[in-house]
């Protein structure tokens, strides 16, 4: 019976959150960052210029893609990560995620072994258009060469490189 | 380097062979074409750039037909070349085979006893979207760019261009990037790729496909649950059912041509390519993984399915049960988990379904998993004391080998 009732409950709030948000037009992107800027102060965010963000904690760092990427792609519909315990260079393809029939490779902005993958993304895709920032992570892994975290660009030189590239 | 070497030899050929194959349908095509190019219209509209700058056009001609090799070349062009100077269109055929999208489920996507029946090969693609048949009847496009200038419409609006000046059909593309005909059937669809600093979309268009066997094959397991990419069903149509008698050969010169513009600076010309190692080093290894089942099944998404197995009488607490519902969760083609679906059950048989689970975890599923669930269930020690009814007899093995 109760779990009846919870398979009831599940599937109302699957329905609730399928429902979309409408996509955000150019004043709305400017609104959006500056949301998720607040919301991302407190860690430490680097950037990629291939639009990856890597946030640091100790040796782990959690990795995603920033705002300007999901918006260039579109609704994700599948999250395809890297395995658990697989061991990636920087700049090896290390994934992909699928819009509207293209496929996007996914780079490893630094190296490491992944040790965690996000599995809400691989259940729910659009939580990377969601939430890029916070929830919609994509994988954790154990750095091996710290350096090159030094090498990315910070937050202010992330935004300045955006403007750079609109012109 | 020696690929150059072979590059320019090839094209010396090429240009000849190309000239000998084309030589025959350039005649018929109207010389209207020549003064209301498409090519022209592009050029007008493009921002003014110095010639130099302007990428080169080459269209390449894969001389094989397996879909394997074409797959590993397209990769090959992907991974090895820059597009900074040139746009390269590569045209393929293939013999009968099934492509299905990078994030699907072969399973769900085509009927894969019908495949092995018929001898026609399964393979998956690195760019996404839906299952496609693929014939001789079929022409393959890819459009290699640089990520920056990767643009799928103008592409399919060239082809489109050339359909219409070429052959007079009134083609278009719509917001799905499919190529519709005659209000809403499918002549063509598209599927890309995007890397880090290069990007290809590429496109079937049906000339003259077997229909008859494109269903056939494209009739998977719809009862599996899970998040791969779906394939979206639509209505084909054969450009030839349009225009009787047109060829594949006369397509590809069409598109071709209409790729390389009318810039004489810009155009280098329809070059043949053979994919094999000796002309594109290292694609026998990207062949490999194409063919290898760490791929074909390995990329296979989280799926569900549910089956009804048969259970010696009396198992469930309803006399009358003789089957019980069971769920196999498969990931990368392996099984993860069997559970029970039924709510009332006895302690004892969910213990039962899980323990067969444990020992199945990290095997292979197939169609035969069920199978071997359903021979445990029934010869389990636990079960001994169960009379079998006569409509419990063991299935038999199948004879051919697992997938």
């Amino acid at each position: 019976m109760a779990r009846v009732l919870l398979s009831t409950v599940r599937s109302y709030t699957l329905k609730l959150s399928a429902l979309q948000l409408p996509r955000s037009t150019c004043v709305w992107k400017n609104t959006a960052k500056h949301f998720s800027t607040t919301h991302r102060q407190l860690s430490n965010y680097k950037y990629t210029e291939k639009h990856e963000w890597v946030a640091v904690d100790g040796n782990i760092g959690t990795i995603g893609i920033t705002n300007y990427a999901q918006e260039a792609l579109g609704d994700i519909v599948y999250a395809q990560l890297p395995e658990v315990e697989t061991q990636y260079e920087q700049m090896e393809e290390c994934g992909a995620l699928e819009s509207v029939k293209a496929a996007s490779e996914l780079y490893c902005p630094v190296s490491g072994k992944v040790t965690e993958i996000n599995t809400a993304v691989e259940d729910q895709p659009s939580l990377i258009n969601k939430s890029c920032y916070d929830e919609g992570w994509l994988f954790k892994l154990e750095l091996t060469a710290p350096s090159e975290i030094d090498e990315l660009m910070d937050e202010a030189a992330y935004e300045k490189f955006l403007k750079d590239s609109e012109e | 380097m020696a690929l150059r070497k072979l590059a320019t030899d090839a094209l010396a050929r090429g240009v000849l062979a190309s000239e000998s194959l084309v030589g025959k349908e350039l005649s018929s095509i109207p010389k209207a074409w020549a003064s209301t190019s498409a090519a022209v219209k592009v050029k007008n509209n493009r921002k003014t750039e110095d010639l130099k700058d302007l990428p080169k056009r080459t269209v390449f001609i894969s001389q094989s037909s397996d879909i394997f090799s074409n797959l590993a070349l397209e990769d090959w062009l992907y991974k090895n070349w820059s597009f900074e100077r040139r746009n390269v269109l590569l045209l393929w055929r293939n013999s009968p085979c099934v492509v299905i999208g990078r994030h699907q489920n072969p399973q769900v996507e085509a009927n894969l006893s019908y495949l092995e029946s018929a001898g026609v090969p399964l393979a998956r693609r690195g760019s996404g979207g839906g299952a496609v048949y693929h014939d001789h009847g079929n022409l393959n496009c890819t459009f290699f760019t640089t990520r920056d200038r990767y643009d799928r419409h103008t592409n399919l609006e060239m082809i489109c261009r050339a359909l219409h000046l070429d052959f007079g059909i009134q083609a278009h593309p719509n917001s799905r990037d499919d190529i519709i005909m005659d209000h809403d059937h499918k002549v063509s669809g598209s599927a890309a790729k995007l890397g880090r600093s290069t990007a290809y979309h590429h496109c079937t268009l049906l000339v003259n496909t077997d229909r008859h066997q494109l269903k056939l094959t494209l009739n998977g397991d719809k009862s599996i649950k899970s998040k791969a990419t779906a394939s979206t069903p639509a209505h084909v149509m054969n450009l030839s059912e349009m225009k009787p008698g047109i060829t594949v050969e006369q397509v590809l010169t069409s598109v071709g041509r209409a790729f390389l513009g009318h810039d004489q600076a810009l155009a280098n010309g329809f070059t043949l390519v053979n994919p094999t190692d000796e002309w594109f080093p290292g694609l026998g290894e990207l062949e490999a993984v194409l063919r290898s089942a760490r791929w074909l099944e390995g990329q296979t998404p989280r799926c569900t399915i549910t089956r009804s197995v048969p259970i010696p009488q009396g198992l469930l607490p309803h006399a009358s049960n003789t089957s019980l519902a069971v769920t196999v969760q498969a990931y990368h083609g392996l099984v993860e988990e069997v559970r029970m679906e039924d709510d009332t059950e006895k302690e004892g048989v969910a213990e039962l379904v899980q323990d067969i689970g444990a020992g199945l975890r990290g095997a292979p599923f197939s169609s035969d998993t069920f199978n071997i669930i359903a021979g445990r269930l029934r010869f389990s020690p636990a079960l001994t004391h169960f009379p079998l009814p006569a409509s419990a007899r063991p299935i038999p093995t199948p004879t051919r080998s697992v997938i």
